[in-house]
């Protein structure tokens, strides 16, 4: 009776340590394995969606039909899928590329498309776009949570500027006056239409010459040629008869404006040999010739110089054949001064008792000290002469 | 003349003394059940908040794998960015900010008052709430969220160590 006894509360006991084994540790052990497994699904499926993700490639282009009528446009984007899967567009955006802001605040496109493996969807945008002038990209977003994005394109008015203006009109303006603002405004007639409207530009030398091409397409266009924003009259014109000059593209596609050629009258170069007072005998020194253009000339001066060497002529007490120039301004513009040449020359030994001596440089008058980078026109210049006093080193 | 031990008197000292055996016998047997119950029911309960605090920590990290946002689309003028969900949970977004990419990120801002973006990309959700650091383009726009179920309104900064974070560049 006793021995049974005990054997029957350690087998209670032993009992309880099972159960307690099999009721929480076991359990536990199964739990957190169930929901490590529950953990790597998770990650697996992530890592699947991912990979397909990844898989995914949607190419986007965008075409317009050059149409000319304004109430038609078409622009449509080209959904192309070259990944192996089928990619479900959710919605396409489209971005002002100049402000980074979608136009209109809103999706472009907010229902699905579906693009199978390998084909090609095309969805008509004119909506989107309509009446809006700019930069812009489409962006596709994908189910999946790609982006896909078109190249950017120019669009004016709602329509697409590449393919919209098959033609080209050349306004060309010869002979304009410098610093005068030139304006060429283009009025298109009927259905035309022509990009840009209007263009300025300012001549930056005298009888400057300039030629601008507009996209336009067929028809006829009213072209206004305008001088500092007054229209220039017919009697300033060589050429065309009338301002405005119509023209009909695509039978015409230049128009030239030929201004009245401004006449450049040359002005006299102040000419002036910079030197030093006094030298010692037998001493080499240097001295520059100073060119000085008025500011009325109308253009910049190309100086001569070989015709400046060959006008200075030597007297005094200079030793012979030492006299070497080199050239170091090569133009000069209207109101400038300038170092044309730097020249070097060495003094002679004073011979007998003389303790002083003297030597004169001078450069006589040129009739065409420069030329005329416009009119290629010969700008005179003026007489200079200078005396150095040559002293003894006896004398120091 | 010899004197026996009476029987009766001898049975009744053996009866008693197995009466002291019994009763320890049984003492020992209720101290081992009433210990071993006690037992049982501290591992029971262990067990049980070990495994709630598991389910939890793994739901969150379930939760990190099946979140996913992405930005649309961005508006510098208006300081609103489109987000939408193609992840497996709604998020929940925490912050939305746009910083200079010259500067490093403000990190979480807990700005967003937790709008919730459903886990369906079929429609963007628009943040209006997103703060703008000055200085030159370009900017990175940066979303923190985490899943909705995990977001308290009491205190948004609670799980953050989970959440998840949407960039996107715009020059």
């Amino acid at each position: 009776m006793r021995r049974n006894s005990s054997g029957i509360s350690t087998m209670v006991g032993m009992a309880i340590i099972i159960a307690i084994f099999f009721t929480t540790l076991i359990p536990l052990y199964v739990y957190m394995s169930s929901l490590y497994n529950l953990l790597s699904n998770e990650i697996n499926s992530r890592r699947i969606r991912d990979v397909d993700r990844e898989t995914e490639d949607l190419k986007l282009f965008v075409e317009g039909k050059s149409g000319i009528n304004q109430e038609n446009p078409s622009i449509s984007v080209i959904l192309k899928n070259t990944s192996p899967l089928l990619i479900r567009v959710e919605r396409i955006w489209v971005m002002n590329v100049e402000t980074g802001s979608p136009v209109g605040d809103a999706p472009c496109i907010d229902r699905i498309l579906d693009v199978p493996p390998g084909w090609n969807i095309t969805e008509n945008v004119n909506t989107c776009v309509q009446g809006f002038t700019g930069r812009v990209q489409f962006i596709a977003v994908t189910e999946r949570g790609r982006l896909f994005g078109s190249a950017p394109i120019d669009l004016l008015r709602g329509r697409i500027i590449a393919g919209l203006f098959p033609y080209t009109l050349t306004v060309s303006v010869i002979n304009m006056k410098r610093g005068s603002e030139y304006t060429i405004d283009i009025l298109p007639l009927e259905d035309a239409d022509i990009h840009p409207r209007s263009i300025t530009y300012k001549a930056t030398a005298s009888n400057e010459n300039i030629s601008l091409s507009f996209g336009a397409t067929a028809g006829t266009f009213l072209v206004y040629l305008k001088e500092n924003g007054i229209l220039v009259s017919a009697g300033r014109l060589i050429a065309p008869p009338t301002n405005p000059m119509a023209v009909s593209l695509p039978d015409y596609w230049n128009v030239v404006f030929i201004l009245s050629r401004s006449t450049i009258q040359p002005v006299t170069i102040d000419l002036e040999i910079s030197a030093p007072n006094r030298v010692l005998e037998g001493e080499a020194f240097q001295f520059q010739i100073i060119l000085s253009l008025p500011p009325q000339a109308g253009e910049e001066v190309r100086i001569n110089h070989n015709r400046i060497i060959q006008a200075i002529s030597l007297s005094g007490d200079y030793e012979q054949n030492t006299l070497a120039c080199w050239p170091v301004a090569e133009t000069l513009s209207p109101g400038s001064t300038r170092i044309a040449l730097s020249c070097s020359l060495t003094a002679s030994e004073l011979t007998g008792n003389r303790n002083s001596g003297s030597i004169t440089i001078t450069v006589s008058q040129l009739p065409d000290c420069g030329i005329g980078v416009d009119s290629g026109l010969p700008y005179p210049s003026d007489q200079d002469s200078t005396s150095i006093q040559v002293r003894g080193q006896r004398g120091r | 003349m010899t004197t026996h031990p009476n029987p009766i008197s001898r049975r009744r000292h053996r009866g008693r003394r197995g009466d002291t055996v019994i009763l320890g016998e049984i003492l020992l047997f209720a101290g081992v059940v009433a210990v071993g119950l006690a037992l049982w029911g501290l591992s029971l309960g262990y067990v049980t908040s070990q495994s709630t605090k598991l389910a939890e920590d793994h739901d969150k990290l379930i939760s990190q794998q099946r979140g996913f946002l992405i930005i649309e689309a961005v508006s510098l003028q208006s300081n609103t960015v489109w987000v939408s969900n193609p992840g497996l949970n709604d998020a929940a977004v925490i912050s939305c900010t746009i910083y200079p990419k010259t500067t490093p990120s403000p990190g979480i801002r807990y700005n967003v008052g937790g709008v919730i973006v459903e886990a369906s990309a079929s429609r963007p959700t628009a943040l209006r709430e997103c703060e703008r650091f000055p200085g030159p383009p370009p900017y990175i726009v940066e979303v923190w969220y985490i899943s909705a179920h995990l977001y308290n309104p009491q205190d948004p900064a609670s799980n953050s160590m989970y959440a998840l974070v949407a960039r996107y560049e715009k020059k």
